[in-house]
């Protein structure tokens, strides 16, 4: 077994990396129970990932633990509560950045591919070593963007730094948490508006939800929960064409509604305003 | 308003999005050209040395020389137009 390896990754701290991550990594064991997925946090000191899958109080080791040869690969994984196939390794809390470098990094990531089909890097925010030693071993980059200048410009930095690799990576283009009815009013850029300043392939588009939030709070990633919401069902529609599905954008704009539909809604709503 | 204006209705007023496209192309486009270390004083040097290069070849209209970056969607580029008067070392 060879499996792939795949970073999160923004520049820009805060625009849902973790949560990225934690959605598109649920969506992905649980569309396909065959698939073993291992889900690395790379935000030594800012541990987080464990969080939303409610797995904080399991860790008993960590991923310096096992750079350091205090405990097995085995020892430190810790398996998620819903999906057997799905492990997480958690990051150290007490140490920082510097406590790996990325030669470290590519052998445990080597070991972890015989084990593996697929290992998800949750990269911590910024340029500095946390981003070189999870970059080290990934063979394609997810890049999480908002629809914001600050983010979007960060985002064009991480792309240049990745570029210079001397190992080609894959990007591909995440856009969190679109907002849209400001798209809609010219207040936020568009999709199109951001491809065009990053030029590189979208992945797919997240809709800004309150229901992130909430899931966070009960330890479920939103992906898992199959109802028609927007965000989670944006994420299992990512973890789709990661696998090589080929699925149209969703309809976040509520553009390919039936125009008579929307006539019959409006009439329904002045009905009940009335 | 002429009447065209008046069918038109009044011109459009730039919304905050393209605002912040504009600012972000324009950031971004020096952002990259920080990183590329291509201060104005190095493409003045750079320009200098290609310059010397060329004239080993051709004689050139020194004064003609124009050296920018242009940019497109995925890259910026280096962009050298030198007129050329002559190849050097041939008769005429």
């Amino acid at each position: 077994m060879v499996g792939k390896t795949i970073l999160f990754t923004s520049g820009k701290g805060g625009v849902g990396k973790t949560t990225c991550t934690a959605n598109i990594a649920a969506a992905l064991a649980a569309q396909d129970h065959t698939m073993n997925i291992c889900m690395i946090d790379m935000d030594i000191g800012l541990r987080n990932l464990d969080i939303q899958f409610g797995l904080e109080n399991r860790i008993v080791y960590n991923l310096v633990d096992v750079v350091e040869g205090t405990c097995k690969i085995k020892q430190a994984l810790v398996r998620d509560k819903r999906l057997p196939n799905l492990c997480l390794l958690p990051s150290a809390q007490t140490r920082d950045k510097s406590a790996v470098n990325p030669e470290q990094m590519i052998e445990l990531i080597d070991e972890l591919r015989t084990q593996f089909d697929l290992i998800l890097i949750d990269c911590p925010a910024g340029i500095e070593q946390g981003f070189h030693n999870s970059a080290a071993a990934a063979d394609e980059a997810i890049i999480i963007t908002l629809a914001e200048m600050s983010a979007v410009r960060d985002a064009d930095r991480i792309i240049g730094i990745l570029e210079s690799y001397p190992r080609k990576i894959n990007c591909w283009l995440v856009i969190n948490r679109l907002n849209p009815g400001m798209v809609k009013t010219n207040d936020m850029m568009g999709v199109d508006d951001v491809i065009e300043i990053l030029g590189i392939r979208l992945l797919g588009v997240v809709p800004e939800d309150k229901r992130i939030i909430i899931a966070t709070n009960k330890g479920e990633p939103l992906s898992l929960n199959n109802e028609n919401d927007w965000a989670g069902q944006a994420f299992r529609n990512i973890a789709k064409r990661l696998t090589g599905e080929e699925l149209p954008l969703m309809d976040i704009f509520g553009e390919n509604q039936n125009i008579f539909l929307k006539q019959l809604k409006k009439l329904k709503a002045l009905i009940k305003f009335k | 308003m002429g009447l065209l204006g008046w069918l038109t209705g009044p011109p459009k007023e730039e919304t905050s999005k393209d605002e912040a496209k504009k600012r972000l192309q324009l950031t971004i486009f020096h952002d990259r050209m920080e990183i590329m270390e291509l201060s104005p004083d190095r493409l003045e040097a750079l320009k200098q040395d290609l310059m010397d290069v060329i004239a080993k070849y051709f004689e050139i209209n020194t004064t003609g020389t124009e050296c920018t970056l242009e940019q497109d969607e995925k890259e910026v580029a280096f962009v050298a137009n030198i007129p050329v008067k002559r190849l050097k070392g041939s008769k005429n």
